[in-house]
């Protein structure tokens, strides 16, 4: 029960990492990444391959995986930075899917739909809490890390900027803010992060398949941090330990409702996943730790004098 | 007998600020009456309170004797109330001629006789009856808005800047027009930066600072105190 | 087969399967014109609409023809009632809120299918014919069939909003939703009517790809990139720009398997989003923005 508990807590922990990626993007400036489950899906691979094909450690296989999340990341915004925040929503909704598409295919490189197996971890993968409870420790220092790192972010001047960013695209452009720069900068980040996550993943269960990240994953994250809480860490991270509980105690929802199928019973499941994240959206968008934000006063708009 | 009447009208865009603090204000049948005042007067905010555009927190507006300030922006149209809004005020990728058939949308007769006498009213709006309205300059832009407005037969116009952006060629044709509207019956209540050229044509004229009215009177008598020259009228 | 040839075939092709690609193209332009978002929930009702007809089609043994409008109308009343349950309550949020809403609407949906329904591939039951072949080229009459189905259905729209009062009305409350309100249309009604007309277009295309092939229920994920990619090239927003940008997406899918394995088609969509993203972002016939 302690070692389910510690796979769990290691679990969670990945979804941290992802809600505070999403939280950076989303969260904080407003842009909104549907692809998440693709840059953790780039990231997963990424370091995979380096470090079973080139036997790179796994150190440098999450930094890569970092560098690939963030180019990836960089890549799309460039195209929708100038436009409408719905433009980027569609490019990283497909942009996962193109992922997903060419793991699956280019076999040569990916193994297609079998996976990767015998994915190296940063220290020998014993039985037991030799292995398991370093690895939770590394997971909570990493999460950690970017908790307070993007904690710092959020009240920094350039947090500032993007939350300024979040609120009206127009103000700060008028202000001399290079929203761009800012936008690409921060999307980038968030990416990264997300490349890490699914590294660690990687490294972790020491397999990883195309399954893994398909686009339910991408609406898990949306669920945890809106759970949570959008637009500062603590929820987020609040949010991807309820996300795992509550996915953890689903799993025994088949025993409350024999006579279906295992197809019928995972329906269920992500239907109910789906009700859960728009009623939470409808009724308590701001989460269970909401932002403190100054009450902004809504001054009338020029011309309306 | 007033037309419309507006009682101590409390009313802001936030969920703290006011912008208008309580202005009195009523229009009679067939005059033209004008709001002047400075920037941040609540001007615009006026017009939209009673357009239904915005709901006042208190006060009433009445038509007719009938209160008017719950109904929805399209009930109040349909009572006779048409508003051109200062931007924004047509719709871009529509016709002229299709602009023109939703200023009418609520009349549920033949609307093509109305059409035809608006055309031969603005020749210039038969010319491009087929242009969509974002390829009309601003000034075309102003009438077509106040084209489309007049289609819909109102008892109360209320115009917004109507001389914005315009050159005073145009600006001048425009008032010309507001006259001859006038003069068939058509009540206006306009708020215009232009403030001596829309007294010159008002009968009467309010003047309102930070939300309160300040002055009223005959729009001659308040073109002409010295007072208000130097504070609004650069002279 | 001689290189050009493969050529003209293709293209021939493309233009058979943008037909249909446009249907949902233009409920996704024209909910986004209307109500401001991607709504992302067109692949789901699809998904219904597919569904719908494969019911009365297989299960009651309703001619395919007279299933397609049925598809339509299924598709569209639960748009309508997502509409009811979900997006009115929101008008207020953010735009993306609401997209990202759409996509728990799908998710709900696919899988209120699979929960019904299973995994399995499911075909309709149409009379087979046999393919024309004119001057050397081979042409699916099946194909011709949903292609002037789908033309049908766009030529009506196309009146309907071109023609008529209501259409007026509803090009109005996209231009200018304030103003349409003043001017007395009931924008609400609009909205509704639009978000029926959009689902209604995806339901009915679902129907219209399930001939050809066969359904699941992820069978509108699996075009998503498409139909976005149509839109995007065409003007989001824009009807005409939906109808050129699905013949733009249907050739260009063709074509690029002369080089690309026949699994990246969908991977084409996507790499014409960004370049139009970039380069021009208004689409070819778009005029907002």
């Amino acid at each position: 029960m302690d070692q389910y508990l510690i796979a769990m807590g290691t679990f969670a922990c990945i979804y941290g990492l992802m809600t505070i990626s999403l939280n950076l993007s989303w969260g904080i400036t407003g842009m909104v990444n549907l692809g998440i489950a693709g840059f953790f899906g780039i990231g997963a691979y990424t370091s995979a391959l380096l470090t079973t094909g080139l036997h790179w450690p796994v150190a440098l296989g999450i930094v890569a995986a970092m560098v690939a999340g963030a180019v990836a990341g960089a890549g799309l915004t460039f195209a929708t930075l100038r436009l409408r925040d719905d433009y980027l929503a569609i490019v990283t909704l497909g942009f996962a899917e193109i992922v997903r598409l060419v793991i699956m295919n280019e076999l040569w490189l990916t193994n297609g739909s079998d996976g990767i197996s015998g994915i190296p971890a940063p220290f020998p993968r014993t039985y037991g809490y030799a292995f398991a409870l370093p690895f939770l420790g590394l997971m909570l220092m990493v999460l950690g890390v970017c908790y307070l790192l993007s904690t710092r972010l959020l009240h920094s001047p350039y947090g500032r900027v993007l939350r300024a960013i979040r609120d009206d695209n127009e103000v700060t452009a008028v202000a001399g803010k290079d929203v761009v720069r800012f936008k690409l900068k921060t999307f980038a980040l968030s990416t990264a992060i997300a490349g890490a996550a699914g590294a660690l993943y990687g490294h972790y269960t020491s397999f990883i398949a195309p399954d893994v990240f398909a686009p339910l994953l991408t609406i898990y994250i949306f669920l945890a941090l809106t759970i949570g809480g959008t637009g500062n860490a603590r929820g987020a991270v609040l949010g991807a330990f309820i996300l795992i509980a509550i996915l953890e105690s689903s799993r025994f929802f088949p025993h409350l409702m024999p006579g279906f199928s295992a197809v019928q019973h995972a329906a269920l499941r992500e239907m109910l996943v789906a009700v859960v994240f728009v009623v939470c959206l409808m009724f308590r968008p701001d989460g269970l730790l909401p932002e403190r934000r100054v009450k902004r006063t809504e001054t009338p708009r020029a011309g309306d004098a | 007998m007033a037309l419309i009447t507006a009682h101590d009208i409390v009313a802001g865009y936030g969920a703290s600020e006011e912008i208008l603090k309580g202005v009195s204000l009523h229009v009679n049948a067939g005059e033209m009456v004008s709001i002047i005042g400075p920037n941040g007067a609540g001007k615009s905010t006026f017009l939209k309170v009673i357009a239904g555009m915005l709901k006042a927190r208190r006060g009433r507006i009445e038509l007719d004797g009938t209160s008017i300030e719950a109904l929805e922006a399209r009930r109040i149209t349909e009572l006779g109330v048409a508003f051109v809004a200062q931007e924004q005020n047509t719709f871009p990728s529509l016709s002229v001629e299709e602009n023109l058939a939703i200023g009418a949308y609520l009349f549920k007769g033949d609307r093509r006789p109305r059409m035809e006498a608006m055309m031969t009213r603005f020749p210039l709006l038969r010319e491009r009856r087929r242009q969509a309205a974002r390829t009309l300059s601003g000034g075309q832009r102003q009438t077509l808005a106040v084209a489309a407005a007049l289609m819909a037969s109102p008892r109360l116009l209320l115009l917004d800047e109507p001389s914005a952006g315009l050159s005073p060629k145009a600006a001048d044709e425009l008032f010309a027009t507001l006259q001859a509207i006038r003069a068939e019956g058509v009540a206006i209540l306009m708020v215009e930066q232009n403030a001596l050229a829309a007294l010159e044509i008002s009968d009467r004229a309010y003047v309102l600072v930070l939300g309160r009215n300040a002055r009223a009177g005959d729009a001659r008598a308040i073109a002409d105190d010295p007072e208000i020259r130097r504070l609004f009228l650069g002279g | 087969m001689d290189i050009l040839s493969q050529l003209v075939q293709l293209v021939i092709n493309g233009l058979l399967s943008g037909a249909v690609l446009a249907m949902p193209a233009i409920g996704f332009t024209l909910m986004f014109a209307v109500l401001g978002f991607p709504n992302f929930g067109i692949s789901g009702h699809l998904a219904v609409g597919a569904f719908a007809g494969w019911v009365l089609n297989a299960v009651y043994g309703w001619s395919i023809w007279l299933v397609i409008p049925c598809g339509f109308v299924a598709a569209g009343l639960v748009g309508v009632a997502t509409d009811a349950l979900v997006f009115r309550r929101m008008r207020t949020a953010a735009p993306i809120t609401l997209a990202i809403i759409s996509v728990a609407v799908t998710l709900f949906l696919e899988n209120a299918l699979r929960f019904g329904f299973g995994n399995t591939l499911r075909t309709y039951t149409v009379p087979l014919t046999r393919d024309w072949q004119v001057g050397g080229f081979r042409i699916g009459t099946q194909q011709v069939e949903t292609a002037a189905w789908s033309l049908c259905v766009m030529a009506v729209l196309f009146c309907v909003l071109r023609y008529t009062q209501l259409g007026r009305a509803l090009r109005a409350t996209a231009d200018n939703r304030a103003l349409a309100g003043v001017k007395g249309i009931d924008t609400q009604g609009i909205a509704r009517l639009v978000v029926f007309i959009g689902m209604g277009l995806a339901g009915a295309s679902g129907i219209l790809l399930g001939i050809d092939t066969s359904i699941d229920p992820l069978i509108g994920f699996r075009i998503m990139l498409a139909v976005f990619a149509a839109a995007v090239v065409g003007g989001l927003g824009s009807v005409p720009g939906a109808v050129l940008g699905a013949f733009v997406i249907g050739i260009a899918e063709e074509v690029s398997q002369i080089v690309l394995p026949a699994v990246y088609k969908s991977a084409v969509g996507f790499v014409l989003i960004l370049l139009f993203l970039t380069f021009r972002p208004s689409g070819l016939l778009g005029e907002r923005r």
